[in-house]
């Protein structure tokens, strides 16, 4: 995003009022493998899910899996904060869920494979308590079960 | 993830959020809201910002957080145009909003058999019966108890209209898509909310929503139009 001087005064008091951890100190772990012979996973928070699935409410903890070979065509956001541009989505998931890059990465060998799922979350959200207690755990858990070795993070 | 072995590459849009969050390896991008990966279409751009987001898998040691250069978008508004900055046109204001919801629909239809593709469904409702959703919130804007028959059992009233507003918007959106495909995404939005009856109902929605003495309506207005 531009910086926060190029917002709407009702978007950067939003910004300036999310609630944001402040860490000193960073986990971090060196990849196992190339990225070119990594399984790799998308978690959005773009508050995606497959058009049958429940839609997300605002502040909505909970998660949603994708299969990674859902088509585009059955990928909905019910992320429907006005804080941001959703037709970019409609007219382009790769946008925030980057899927045909990654496969086409795939395709050029720069990429292993990807993983059979991914995840998204509810964006905007102002208590950060389940989703880093239970849900956010539940699908990292979910994650190491199949195998993933990278997982791409994107925000909305 | 990190913590239990998973390598983790971040996108930013807020950088200085990301910051103070300091996640293992993330990479600052200047696109607008809603759109970390790049513009819709440019792939060699949403490429060259997944080049640089896996480039920090390399990194011996964290927190990695780089900067993807693009001085045009740091230009660029960085969210959408609200109904504040704008006032609706005198098309808009004598447009009568059935007849344009049916027009917009038929643009909607082509959108859809050309893309197979659209986000409109969050109501429920297929647009083949939006008019009923016109008659909903024109009779909500005069009377805040007005309900809905179309209104799923369990949806409340306040999250129905929320849905309803979202689906007419995606509606307008890709109609737009379909009859202006090179239009920029900012004179899009300035379209909807400044020459559309969809742009004046929304306020008007919002108006009565704010006058409620339901907290759960009150806050719906500030999702439908600021």
């Amino acid at each position: 995003m531009p910086s926060l001087d190029k917002l709407s005064e009702s978007t950067r008091n939003s910004a300036l009022t999310l609630p944001v951890d402040i860490n000193e100190s960073t986990p971090f772990v060196l990849p196992k493998k190339a990225l070119s012979a990594s399984r790799v996973a998308i978690v959005t928070t773009a508050g995606l899910h497959r058009r049958e699935d429940r839609p997300f409410t605002a502040g909505d903890p909970t998660y949603r899996v994708i299969p990674s070979e859902t088509p585009a065509s059955q990928i909905v956001q019910s992320h429907t904060s006005i804080g941001f541009d959703r037709t970019a989505v409609l007219e382009d998931i790769n946008v925030v869920f980057p899927i045909d890059r990654l496969r086409e990465m795939v395709a050029a060998g720069r990429i292993g494979e990807l993983a059979p799922a991914f995840y998204s979350f509810m964006g905007a959200q102002r208590d950060m308590s389940v989703i880093k207690g239970q849900t956010g755990p539940e699908v990292a858990a979910r994650l190491l079960e199949a195998a993933v070795d990278v997982v791409l993070l994107t925000p909305t | 993830m990190e913590e239990k072995g998973l390598a983790t590459v971040a996108l930013s849009l807020i950088r200085e959020h990301t910051a103070k969050v300091k996640p293992p390896r993330a990479v600052y991008v200047p696109f607008p809201l809603g759109l970390p990966v790049g513009h819709p279409q440019h792939a060699a751009e949403q490429q060259a910002v997944l080049d640089l987001a896996f480039s920090t898998l390399d990194a011996p040691s964290g927190p990695v957080l780089l900067d993807y250069r693009d001085d045009e978008a740091a230009n660029e508004a960085g969210s959408p145009v609200q109904a504040s900055e704008l006032d609706p046109d005198e098309r808009a204001r004598n447009a009568d909003f059935a007849t344009e919801v049916t027009l917009m629909r038929r643009y909607w239809e082509q959108h859809l058999a050309a893309t197979g593709r659209t986000g409109v469904g969050l109501s429920k409702i297929p647009p083949q019966r939006f008019r009923g959703v016109v008659r909903f919130l024109e009779a909500f804007v005069d009377d805040p108890h007005a309900d809905s028959d179309e209104r799923p059992a369990d949806v409340p009233l306040p999250l129905f209209l929320r849905n309803c507003i979202e689906d007419l918007r995606v509606m307008y959106a890709e109609a737009r898509l379909q009859t202006h495909p090179n239009e920029s995404s900012p004179d899009r939005q300035r379209w909807l909310l400044g020459s559309t009856a969809l742009g004046v109902m929304m306020r008007k929605v919002r108006d009565t929503l704010e006058t409620s003495t339901d907290p759960k309506l009150k806050a719906v207005a500030f999702g439908i139009a600021r």
